[in-house]
């Protein structure tokens, strides 16, 4: 469990770690806009990184556009719109697993534990196999958001499920809800499995890919719409702050601090739900992003909500961001999957840590 | 086949004998099936093709998932999808024959139905006119149809051929961008070394998409750098209005395709089964490619 030496103790100890929270801060956010011009100035189409630059200065009014068309819609159409949603999924995977690390008071919990992923990724693999013939209505009905808008609704069916599930008179319980979580993924996955069994040639390569997850997608509809589902948790998830720190002392103390535990849960679970929901709809399975920033976080600035949930994001944000760069050009002109790069970074980065606190006596 | 049945000893003897000419009668049917009973179960759509082209579908008591044409193959039994082929599926349908190609399997079913007692016949599944000319040439061949594959064959070599002369009088080729999938993310396009590729070469397009083999996504900005000139997809029934959609959105209009709404769609076993069909698949192929050279090309 995590050490709990978020308390303020004394006057000495505060100002030492916000100098490194702030130091933080500028570290990431720097480090955040030159990846935001590398994301823009690379791709498979090679841009010189000063014609990209003078296509966003142009863009902004600030001088005439001397940048023939093609440039300037690959830039202004397709990486623009791509690193924005990069970032977004990023920050809000990120923001969403130190949310429910915290709320589950377990260091292994990730959006996945509520059935968000579960249930998106179900509704996602039904538009992909019968996309063309049971569920042809819902093409015809959505265009091509139908894929994005049913995996979003499939999310929130899934959590409102489990939630329903754990939740008694006594009000929620976390235990229950990771055992009813699991359960539902157990459930949604044999489904998935059903769905994959009858898929054909082209529909097995698109569910690998979509399950290999992918920020490919991004114009600017999806950034506009996916990212204004995803911006607003993003702002308030943070704000819950105070709450998750009072939770990290348990349930009952948390409820002595005179804290509304039920509510906190109820908000912090339908908010998680809504931007995973909207991160998974838009981009497809992204592993452990959600699982490593927090803990990164944690480990050089301790598990203080105020500093976690807005570095989280920010570490999240930049993460992505790389990992999206890297999936572009790494065997351009193909695209390794973004999934593939986290899961990389992730899975080594996850032992070594599990090692580490082990070492330390601190898991 | 042969059931136990209970009888009164009397009759025992005469059971036996029956049981014994049945089985010799079955040897002897065994030599002559080359021309006729032969039961045949067939697990690539395209080696189905053949067999209905050389007019031999009563042989057929089998079929796998593939075999979609022509559409009376559907009502075969069923043995599953051809990679992933079950043993006592094969057998029920008691088979003296399974032809397969090379990527149906898996290996270890296939070796199991062989040791049962089924022969095994495996053709090329290269995509390519050569692996063709072997799967109909040696399907005639394993049906006792020699002279009417090789006559199947002449037919689809000239159809071939004509196209192909066709193709030399085009200074200017187009470039082809096959989208196997649009579900999410960056499309999935197919590399080098696919058949894709294979029949858009044979369409006398360039495949758009290189540097990469296999079906692999490609970020859209690559897309628009290969300028393709023609977007080609399957044609999977229900969802075409979702294809022509394609077009708009997703960023393929800044590519001369969508610029010029150029987006051609074929049945996907017709386009890349390399089957009988290849032939006109190759001349349809080449029509909506070029649609300003019209020249004699129906097959």
């Amino acid at each position: 469990m995590m050490s709990l030496d978020s308390t303020p103790v004394s006057v000495c100890v505060l100002s030492k770690r916000e100098k490194r929270v702030r130091f933080a801060i500028i570290l990431l956010v720097s480090a955040l806009i030159l990846t935001i011009l590398a994301s823009v100035g690379i791709g498979p189409m090679s841009v010189s990184m000063l014609d990209s630059l003078s296509v966003i200065s142009a863009k902004l009014g600030l001088h005439e556009s001397n940048v023939n068309g093609v440039v300037e819609t690959v830039i202004t159409q397709i990486r623009l719109p791509r690193t924005l949603l990069a970032m977004l999924v990023g920050a809000a995977l990120a923001v969403c697993g130190a949310a429910m690390q915290g709320l589950f008071r377990n260091p292994l919990a990730d959006p996945g534990l509520v059935g968000v992923t579960g249930g998106a990724s179900l509704a996602a693999v039904s538009m992909i196999v019968l996309g063309g013939t049971a569920l042809s209505f819902i093409n015809q009905i959505l265009g091509q958001y139908s894929l994005m808008l049913v995996s979003f609704l499939g999310a929130l069916i899934t959590t409102s499920l489990v939630s329903r599930i754990a939740t008694t008179k006594y009000g929620t319980s976390v235990t229950s809800m990771l055992l009813a979580g699991i359960a539902i993924g157990i459930v949604t996955g044999a489904a998935v499995g059903f769905l994959t069994y009858f898929a054909d040639d082209s529909q097995l390569r698109s569910l690998t890919f979509w399950a290999m997850g992918s920020v490919g997608g991004a114009t600017w509809q999806t950034v506009l719409s996916a990212g204004s589902l995803i911006a607003v948790p993003l702002i308030l998830i943070p704000l819950q702050a105070k709450q998750l720190n009072a939770l990290l002392l348990g349930e009952s103390e948390a409820r002595h601090l005179g804290i509304d535990v039920e509510r906190v849960k109820r908000r912090l679970i339908f908010l998680t739900a809504v931007a995973v929901g909207a991160c998974v709809s838009v981009s497809g399975m992204i592993g452990f992003v959600g699982l490593i920033v927090p803990h990164l976080v944690r480990l050089t600035l301790g598990p203080d909500h105020r500093y976690l949930l807005p570095l989280s994001a920010l570490l999240g944000a930049l993460f992505l961001l790389i990992a999206d760069i890297l999936s572009r050009t790494i065997i351009a002109p193909a695209e390794l999957p973004i999934g593939l790069i986290t899961t990389l970074i992730g899975g080594p980065f996850f032992i070594g840590m599990v090692v580490y606190r082990a070492r330390s006596n601190a898991l | 086949m042969k059931r136990p049945v209970l009888m009164p000893h009397a009759l025992m003897p005469h059971a036996l004998l029956i049981l014994l000419v049945s089985f010799f009668s079955g040897l002897i049917n065994a030599q002559s099936i080359n021309d006729h009973s032969q039961r045949i179960v067939s697990a690539d759509g395209s080696l189905t093709e053949i067999i209905y082209a050389l007019k031999q579908e009563s042989r057929l008591v089998g079929v796998d998932t593939t075999s979609g044409y022509p559409a009376s193959a559907r009502a075969l039994p069923q043995i599953g999808y051809k990679r992933n082929i079950s043993a006592e599926g094969v057998l029920s349908l008691a088979p003296e024959v399974l032809i397969a190609t090379e990527d149906s399997g898996p290996d270890k079913i296939l070796r199991q139905i062989e040791a049962a007692g089924v022969k095994l016949v495996r053709y090329s599944a290269t995509p390519s006119l050569d692996a063709v000319r072997e799967k109909v040439l040696g399907v005639a061949q394993l049906l006792n149809k020699t002279p009417e594959g090789e006559r199947l064959w002449q037919t689809i070599e000239s159809d071939v051929s004509r196209v192909r002369q066709h193709i030399s009088k085009i200074d200017e080729k187009v470039k082809v961008l096959f989208i196997l999938s649009m579900a999410s993310g960056s499309p999935v396009v197919s590399g080098t070394d696919t058949h894709a590729a294979k029949i858009i070469g044979l369409a006398g397009g360039v495949n758009a998409a290189k540097g990469f083999s296999g079906y692999k996504p490609m970020p859209l900005e690559a897309v628009i750098a290969a300028q393709p000139d023609i977007l080609l997809m399957m044609d999977r029934g229900g969802d075409h209005g979702a294809s022509q959609s394609i077009l708009q959105g997703h960023g393929f209009e800044m590519t001369p395709a969508g610029k010029n709404h150029r987006l051609v769609t074929m049945d996907g076993m017709l386009m890349l089964g390399f089957g009988p069909r290849i032939a006109q698949a190759i001349s349809e192929l080449n029509h909506a490619f070029y649609p300003n050279h019209k020249e004699p090309l129906s097959p």
